[in-house]
């Protein structure tokens, strides 16, 4: 009978016990939530592509706890030596450990997109004429050298909401995509008008924007228009002038408002030696 | 008159209770302070801190302040989590070995008040450490943010950005942690037959609470950016994660302590409410089967 009474409290204790176990997680979990929510939001693992990956990033993330800055930089290390042997597999492993562990670097972004939009193709296209000892056809090499590309855009594209102070910089490189290796003058035109106008603008992309759509889109209207706004935003104040880009649209402004003919001071030669865009003073 | 007689006698049993526990835990202070361990890995981590400012050279992704103090946090989690659950363990056990525990129960000293006696000396010396390991910490980052805003004034750059009242919250935010860590090894220690065995036990569950956090992943159903939603034995095991405390919630430092932004009190409430919370549970617990066991 007494053993019987003592298995019974024992088994009400141990009942007991799990319900305080999970009374206390239920409270701790919302006492937690605001501060779980703000890591959250804050980790870009939890915003990868799949859930699968996140959780792998995330498990990274986790394990290595305080140590993130220093084993990205080792990740990155050893990015680097396997981008010397042209292992991209190993490569991309590595560099993205070192973009998860570190996602708020600026450089690894940047470095990044510019390996996979620059030489990776080289890499691949190398690998596989190695391998059938012939030169692939133009438009195999064509195709890969656009994929890689448009995986270097992705690239800028992520470095743009991991580093929002530093957008000037992935836009400029952005337009040099699809300017020179997408062959899309128009997409490139808007990547320096959305660089030229971010809250940290980039000298070249402020001056380049109006040439390249007067010269090369054939649009100096708009050119001219936009230039005039720009200009009298900053003389009104509105638009803060760090770059003192004043005189440089004023510039441009004067040479678009010209007929052709009358384009040919020593200033604007020069100019257009640089491809338009005026030489920084 | 007749009032007070039993008013002092209900307050009595709970100031005795708390004197015991106070000198259970001053003793266990006292014995884990003298300990070569516990110096060896203050003098560790703090050596590991300073490296960060040798290291520096090597840092390319971030700010050189950023990496100093990825070096110095990561020292004061990981060498914070071995004492915890090291010394915890290990100050367990020789009073089960060496029987002082029974001469002890053998007072008038309730086996909860042992717990908490021991809880309390290891979380004192858990907070020496973070308070030894943070003041170096403390001093070479606001030594080289000097230097850096000086450098930054020469060059025109922006001067880097050190708040040491953000980086005393995330101190105090660690001792939090490493409580909950010291509380978890007591739980093991409970049950445990052996140190060895509460060791690797409790390392493997800080490994789990520092993962805790993905967990949300596999509760929620738009977890991935895809949406898809996670298979049902994920979704089990992740409501089964109430159970365990997240200790990624106290990685706080660089916002508080490099970011001008810093972190909402609300962030920092609740992270420090979760683990009073999870440092309490795992007590009770830890108390409750130790009432039970024969020593």
């Amino acid at each position: 009978m007494d053993a019987d009474r003592a298995d019974r409290t024992r088994a009400l204790r141990r009942v007991l016990g799990v319900a305080l176990l999970l009374g206390a997680g239920f409270l701790a979990r919302e006492a937690g939530a605001p501060a779980a929510r703000w890591q959250f939001e804050r980790q870009p693992a939890f915003r990868a592509a799949s859930f699968e990956s996140a959780l792998g990033q995330g498990a990274l993330l986790a394990l290595f706890g305080g140590f993130r800055g220093v084993m990205a930089d080792f990740a990155w290390v050893r990015a680097y030596v396997h981008g010397t042997r042209r292992d991209r597999a190993s490569f991309e492993v590595c560099a993205r450990l070192s973009l998860t562990l570190a996602p708020d670097s600026f450089l690894f972004w940047r470095d990044y997109a510019n390996a996979v939009a620059y030489d990776e193709p080289w890499w691949e296209t190398d690998a596989h004429e190695d391998a059938r000892r012939r030169r692939l056809p133009e438009n195999e090499r064509a195709r890969i050298f656009r994929d890689a590309a448009l995986r270097g855009l992705d690239a800028l594209a992520q470095g743009i909401v991991h580093c929002p102070q530093r957008e000037a910089e992935f836009r400029e490189l952005a337009a040099l995509l699809w300017l020179n290796k997408l062959g899309d003058t128009a997409k490139g035109a808007e990547q320096l008008r959305l660089a030229a106008e971010c809250a940290r603008p980039s000298w070249w992309a402020s001056t380049a924007y109006p040439v390249i759509l007067s010269r090369d889109l054939g649009k100096r209207d708009a050119a001219a228009a936009w230039l005039r706004g720009r200009i009298a935003k900053i003389r009104a104040g509105t638009d803060p002038d760090p770059l003192r880009l004043l005189a440089d649209f004023e510039e441009i402004l004067r040479s678009l408002e010209k007929p052709p003919a009358a384009r040919n001071s020593r200033r604007e030669q020069s100019r257009e030696a640089h491809g338009g865009v005026p030489t920084r003073r | 008159m007749s009032m007070s007689a039993p008013t002092s006698h209900l307050f009595a049993a709970p100031r005795e209770s708390f004197r015991r526990v106070r000198h259970i835990a001053g003793n266990t202070f006292r014995e884990a302070s003298r300990q070569k361990f516990f110096a060896f890995v203050v003098v560790l981590a703090s050596a590991l801190a300073l490296s960060g400012l040798f290291l520096r050279v090597f840092s390319f992704g971030m700010s050189e302040l950023r990496f100093v103090a990825d070096f110095g946090f990561g020292g004061i989690f990981l060498f914070g989590s071995i004492l915890g659950i090291v010394m915890t363990a290990q100050l367990f056990f020789a009073e089960l070995d060496n029987r002082t525990v029974l001469t002890l129960l053998a007072r008038p000293v309730r086996r909860w008040e042992f717990i908490a006696g021991k809880f309390f000396g290891m979380w004192l010396l858990l907070g020496v450490f973070v308070a030894a390991t943070g003041g170096v910490l403390a001093a070479l980052l606001q030594t080289r943010s000097l230097e850096l805003a000086s450098l930054a004034a020469e060059t025109g750059a922006p001067a880097p950005w050190f708040s040491a009242g953000g980086l005393g919250v995330f101190l105090v935010l660690q001792w939090v942690r490493l409580g909950v860590v010291a509380a978890l090894t007591l739980f093991v220690c409970a049950f445990a037959r052996s140190f060895l065995y509460a060791v690797v036990v409790s390392a493997l569950a800080v490994l789990v609470c520092q993962l805790r956090g993905f967990g949300a992943l596999a509760t929620t159903s738009t977890g991935g950016a895809t949406g898809d939603a996670p298979s049902l034995p994920l979704r089990l095991a992740g409501n089964a994660l109430v159970l365990v405390p997240d200790l990624q919630v106290f990685d706080l430092g660089v916002p508080l302590a490099l970011e001008p932004a810093g972190v909402a009190g609300e962030v920092l409430r609740s992270a420090a409410l979760s683990g009073l919370v999870f440092t309490a549970a795992p007590l009770a617990l830890a108390a409750w089967i130790f009432s039970d066991r024969e020593v």
